[in-house]
């Protein structure tokens, strides 16, 4: 398993595009993919779980990855929470 | 003012699509499951999750009709929510819940989904963020249409035909497309929103006024109230009194008329008062606003921005995507040209589904074409598509960001490629469809009289390559006063451009912020520019400018102001000697739009 915390940056937070945008890349692994926000954990690849994380800009949320392709599932979802969801602010 | 109704009130948030109305209020409709508890057999149970996967995939199929026809009425970036919409029905944990309700609680589906309804609302009412609090109404949104399809065939038409205020919290582009589209919308009031949202972009398209940013207007209004709604102003006015009523009616009058003259300034003829014609076309980044940059007087697409086919989506475009905007582009401007300008992708806007490294300079990186030539069967993908729809228009290909002669040399290569692909497969498209480029990077405009050479037109791109001569960035502002877009060395380079151009018969036009200031247009228009691109609110006030000079006059001005130290010598010397003999050119008239 592969385990990062990382800082929602977008203005929106995880809203629902953003929330649409992670769970299918999500989908695109094969390893199990989890989200951890103050103690509760969701399916990563559940788009109402996603939301229901509520993450704001500024919160905290970690991944944890289980799977075979735990590294590159790991490094692509940082990647698109890191970009703010392409989104402009 | 003593003896008015007192008991209105006026509500102020941003004006985002400029015009006033008076009507009565519509809310959007608000979730109601009314059921109760019943228990019931477990046979019956079995039934009642049949019952309910049909309601699913009944919801499941309009949605995709939903999805359809929204994408193809306004375009796919619209659309987008109906796939957050697809993916929450089917999503396992709302499947799983609704199924344990109806088999293992023995309740009917009606029930079980009011009260996987009434969970999530609870998790939605701990969140304190106002704008992820409202995301709650996509899961209610498909809970409801879930709700409805139970009973099949039993929707009953509630919404009647007069002309209505929308008052909702916020409108989900997709929904604000379906429902501004049936023309029975007078304006739009929302609590949420702003100015660059995709439902103030398509309400300034259609001309229906909007307020957004009220907060709590859905708080304040019920069915069947009056509002004013002004859009120019930003205001909303809860059941106004008479003399209200006036003074609004009074105001949208005027702006009434304003508009009249903006349509009848859009319908002059671009010449100058000396007889010289000029083309004034749009820059758009999405391809349902062709019909408003026309309405404004453009005469053509100067820059479709290609990259927000891109920026919409998780995934990448495929030939498809892109090809069904470009037919919409030439379909609509045809037969004036759009300039479909290949992806500016890389550096800050950065898309993770290109796997793009993170750069420390990215202005000065890999992005627009050198991304282009690097991931080549991408950027065929992208020529493919533009040059199928090149038939349908008058499509011109745009290439940004050259820096040198060898990337036009394997633009055109690649061009040659795909287009031998296309004949062999008989797949028609235009063979002569013009081949330019953007000038923005200084070393193409310094090689400008060989490029001229290459291709068949030149875009000067002037935010981009004034930032990389002057080595300002106009955005950190311990600098910007710097960005002087009259120094005396842009206008060499500029004219050394034009001379170019014209020196091989090539067309040229600027699509940068020049053009849309009446001063640097004129400017522009002094050193042969004939041809400008411009966000298209400003094409009238650009139109005012050109026609109300002397073509040969402005030249002799430029050409003399050519020969002053500074960027502040020149502007004094152009105003002075412009306003002299055209008083009225520099006059920006007042622009009650906003943005």
């Amino acid at each position: 398993m592969v385990t990062k915390k990382i800082t929602v940056k977008n203005k929106l937070g995880l809203h629902a595009r953003a929330a649409v945008k992670l769970v299918n890349l999500a989908n695109r692994f094969e390893s199990s993919v989890k989200i951890e926000k103050d103690g509760n954990i969701i399916d990563g690849k559940s788009v109402l779980g996603t939301l229901t994380l509520a993450a704001t800009k500024g919160t905290s949320i970690t991944l944890k990855i289980t799977g075979k392709d735990e590294e590159i599932a790991l490094e692509s979802l940082e990647a698109l929470i890191n970009d703010k969801f392409y989104e402009d602010e | 003012m003593n003896n008015v109704k007192l008991d209105y009130s006026r509500v102020r948030g941003t004006g985002v699509s400029p015009g006033i109305a008076y009507g009565e209020v519509l809310l959007t409709e608000k979730v109601d499951f009314s059921s109760k508890k019943e228990s019931i057999t477990k046979n019956r149970a079995i039934k009642e999750w049949e019952r309910l996967q049909k309601a699913s995939e009944q919801t499941k199929k309009q949605l995709e009709q939903i999805k359809k026809e929204v994408g193809n009425m306004i375009g796919e970036d619209h659309s987008f929510i109906f796939e957050a919409h697809l993916m929450i029905l089917k999503d396992k944990a709302l499947l799983l819940a609704l199924e344990k309700l109806i088999k293992h609680d023995l309740c009917k589906a009606e029930w079980a989904i009011s009260q996987v309804y009434d969970r999530y609302n609870k998790i939605f009412e701990t969140i304190t963020d106002e704008y992820l609090k409202q995301r709650k109404s996509d899961i209610s949104d498909v809970l409801l249409r879930l709700y409805r399809n139970l009973i099949p065939q039993k929707r009953k038409k509630t919404d009647d035909k007069k002309d209505k205020i929308i008052v909702a919290h916020d409108l989900l582009p997709s929904e604000a497309a379906f429902r501004l589209n049936q023309g029975n919308v007078l304006a739009i009031a929302l609590d949420m929103g702003g100015a660059t949202s995709h439902t103030a972009i398509l309400a300034r398209s259609l001309n229906i006024p909007a307020v957004m940013g009220l907060r709590n207007i859905t708080q304040k209004v019920k069915n069947g109230d009056y509002l004013i709604v002004d859009g120019s102003d930003g205001e909303v006015i809860i059941d106004p009194p008479f003399a209200i009523q006036r003074e609004f009616a009074d105001k949208r009058d005027k702006y009434d008329n304003y508009r009249k003259e903006l349509q009848k300034t859009a319908k002059l003829k671009a010449f100058t008062l000396d007889g010289v014609e000029f083309s004034l076309m749009a820059n758009i980044e999405l391809s349902q606003e062709v019909k408003g940059a026309f309405s404004l007087g453009a005469k053509g697409i100067g820059l479709f921005r290609s990259e927000f086919i891109y920026l919409q989506r998780t995934d990448l475009p495929d030939e498809e995507d892109h090809f069904k905007v470009y037919s919409r582009l030439a379909e609509d401007a045809a037969p004036f040209p759009v300039y479909i300008r290949t992806v500016d992708i890389g550096g800050e806007k950065n898309l993770p589904q290109m796997k793009i490294e993170k750069e420390p300079n990215p202005a000065l990186g890999l992005r627009a074409i050198r991304l282009s030539l690097r991931d080549r069967e991408m950027f065929k993908i992208q020529l493919r598509a533009i040059l199928r729809a090149s038939v349908q228009g008058n499509i011109r290909l745009l290439i940004p960001m050259i820096t040198e002669l060898e990337e036009i040399e394997e633009v055109k290569l690649l061009l040659k490629e795909v287009k031998e692909e296309l004949q062999s497969k008989n797949i028609l498209f235009d063979e002569n469809i013009p081949l330019g480029v953007m000038i923005e990077v200084p070393a193409a405009a310094a090689v400008s009289d060989r490029l001229a050479k290459e291709v068949d037109y030149f875009s000067i791109g002037t935010n981009d390559l004034i930032q990389y001569y002057l080595a300002v960035d106009r955005t950190n502002e311990l600098v910007s006063h710097l960005f002087k877009p009259l120094h005396p060395s842009v206008l060499r380079l500029l004219r050394f451009i034009v001379k170019s151009a014209h020196k091989e018969g090539i067309e040229v036009s600027v699509c940068g912020e020049m053009s849309a200031d009446p001063l640097a247009a004129l400017v522009l228009m002094g050193l042969g520019v004939r041809r400008f691109s411009m966000n298209p609110i400003f094409i009238p006030r650009i139109k005012r400018a050109l026609r109300s000079v002397e073509c040969q006059n402005i030249e002799k001005i430029v050409r003399k102001a050519m020969t002053f130290k500074t960027a502040h010598e020149i502007e004094e010397y152009v105003i002075e000697k412009i306003l002299f003999k055209h008083p009225t050119a520099l006059l920006m008239q007042e622009v009650p739009l906003i943005m």
